[in-house]
């Protein structure tokens, strides 16, 4: 399956502490963000409470893909602004969207609770357990999303990445666009194919 | 632009409203001409999308209430000072719709309880939770704390009670009820310093907190002083019989208490501790016992023995204690293990690092997180 840089399905390793969004991907429709990002630095509230009502939901379900548990993805996306109030006087616009570093934020975050995951997954009592994620997930939240991965697979990976990225995580075509490298033409020309093909799929 | 450009054009667009949260009968609506060509896709879509489960408004609450505190808390190094200070943040919050006004009054009482970081000594700095309301001199807000008595002024009937980090003048006047925890009426001179109190009353402009009611906590089993704070405990009056509290137990022993809900108290002063306090704001095991607490919930606090779970955002950490540490600190802006010598887990962002460790000895801890501290003074 094809996942840019970016994209929550990218490799963590190499991730740690570096953009995850190309600079080329970071300007979005969020503009003006030089404005905005100062006023965040500024810790102005109603920038503070416009970021949270805009982009929680977006940062949530990046962290529900990555581990497919609601709680964990609750408590990543809660962490994620927080982190993003004490670390935003290190943070400095050079044309990236505030959105590109609640991301690599929310990425961080994800990763430190798969590690701690599989620390204790790999404790002597269950070491034989593979870390997989959404192990914890609610059973019938888990089925669902089984039937509509099984479902995306019959998709071609650039169709899977553009559904994964706009549909689960919640991009908007730019981003997505600039990811992929496409233009924002073509990827909702990939999008309206891949849904064709995926309502084949589900039955629906 | 062809017709399948266009379609496609058109789909997008209703994605974009979709991902907005509005209704797809709403969306297909809009499009009338359109609406046989683009529900299929619309269907297939909304599939994909409600597939990841909503999160609960419960955790946005608790998400935002997290980030308006840390923003009430003063800047770090490096930060841009805050245009008008921190009672311009506060102050805006108190000023938006009920929804979020709710929250600042969640935050404030934390604040006050001595849970969350952020509030300063009374008198010496800007106060985050009365400016959090936009406090005007006659209005009012409603806290609600528990704490020990460190001093008493006599002559103005004040008394100055620490609540965990925080220290908060309480000032007693003639409308003020107080009472031992048997409901008995007391007079102002029968408190002592050391006593434990629970304090309800309301913040005033200058910080202080005019008590409406002052209950005398007889039973040191109660209250979790803080670790590494002596105080002298009132003796329990055998005669007294334990009121409920908002701390569950009085008992001594056998506990496997579910404190789990949030704000719930501890177990304290019983054996063969399991206690489940894994609710934001619940208490701590400050017993001496085989503890395998659960601290986990956000604001939790923590116990002065091994291996706790205090990973969530803002727990506390293990300190002092200098054996067997495998406590997992990972959350964001959790601290450390200081003065211990092995196998700390620090890997959240924010995390703290394991200094004084010097020792030579076997440092693995795991900093990884963003913003991650690093192990000095270790020389592995």
């Amino acid at each position: 399956m094809y996942f840019p840089k970016g994209s929550a399905h990218d490799d963590d390793a190499g991730m740690m502490g570096q953009s995850a969004i190309p600079a080329q991907a970071e300007h979005t429709a969020q503009a003006p963000d030089a404005a905005f990002a100062e006023a965040l630095a500024a810790r102005d509230p109603a920038a503070w409470q416009r970021l949270f009502d805009e982009h929680y939901d977006r940062i949530y379900r990046y962290a529900w893909v990555r581990t497919r548990n609601q709680a964990d993805a609750e408590d990543i996306a809660a962490n994620v602004f927080a982190e993003a109030v004490r670390s935003i006087g290190s943070f400095r616009y050079r044309g990236t969207p505030v959105i590109g570093w609640l991301f690599r934020i929310a990425h961080n975050e994800s990763v430190d609770l798969l590690k701690r995951r599989e620390r204790q997954r790999t404790s002597p009592l269950d070491a034989s357990a593979p870390l997989q994620a959404g192990t914890y997930a609610d059973p019938a939240v888990r089925g669902e999303w089984r039937d509509v991965s099984q479902a995306m697979s019959a998709l071609n990976s650039e169709q899977q990445c553009v559904l994964q990225l706009r549909l689960v995580e919640g991009r908007t075509v730019s981003e997505v666009a600039a990811l992929m490298h496409k233009s924002e033409a073509a990827v909702k020309m990939m999008q309206m194919r891949a849904l064709r093909t995926l309502r084949k799929r589900l039955g629906t | 632009m062809n017709e399948q450009e266009r379609l496609a054009q058109l789909a997008d667009a209703c994605i974009e409203r979709l991902l907005a949260g509005e209704p797809p009968g709403d969306i297909l609506r809009a499009y009338p001409d359109d609406a046989e060509a683009l529900r299929p896709l619309l269907e297939s879509a909304v599939g994909v999308h409600v597939a990841v489960p909503a999160p609960s408004p419960a955790a946005r609450t608790l998400a935002f209430d997290g980030m308006v505190r840390t923003l009430a808390q003063p800047a770090g190094a490096g930060a841009t000072a805050t245009a008008g200070g921190i009672g311009a943040i506060m102050s805006w919050f108190s000023r938006q719709p009920i929804a979020v006004k709710g929250l600042a009054v969640v935050a404030g009482v934390l604040m006050v309880s001595g849970v969350a970081a952020g509030a300063s000594a009374a008198g010496t700095a800007p106060d985050p939770v009365r400016e959090f309301f936009g406090f005007e001199a006659n209005s009012s807000i409603r806290v609600q704390f528990t704490g020990v008595i460190r001093g008493i002024d006599a002559a103005n009937g004040a008394l100055t009670v620490e609540a965990g980090a925080d220290v908060r003048t309480v000032i007693v006047d003639s409308a003020t009820e107080l009472e031992d925890d048997d409901d008995r009426v007391m007079a102002f001179e029968d408190l002592a310093v050391g006593d434990i109190v629970e304090v309800r009353g309301s913040l005033q402009p200058d910080n202080t907190i005019l008590a409406d009611h002052v209950e005398r906590d007889d039973d040191d089993d109660d209250f979790g002083t803080p670790v590494g704070t002596p105080f002298d405990p009132t003796p329990a009056d055998p005669q007294v019989t334990p009121q409920p509290t908002f701390d569950d137990d009085d008992d001594d022993r056998d506990d496997d208490d579910d404190n789990s809900g949030p704000g719930n108290g501890d177990d304290r002063g019983d054996d063969d501790d399991d206690d489940d306090n894994s609710g934001p704001g619940s208490g701590d095991d400050d017993d001496g016992h085989d503890d395998d607490d659960d601290n986990s919930g956000p604001g939790s606090g923590d116990d002065g023995h091994d291996d706790d779970d205090n990973s969530r955002p803002g727990n506390g950490d293990d300190d002092d204690d200098d054996r067997d540490d495998d406590s997992d600190n990972s959350g964001p802006g959790n601290g450390d293990d200081d003065d211990d010598d092995r196998d700390d887990d620090n890997s959240g962002s924010g995390s703290g690092d394991d200094d004084d460790d010097d020792g030579g000895d076997d440092d693995d801890d795991d900093n990884t997180g963003s913003g991650g501290g690093d192990d000095d003074d270790d020389d592995d």
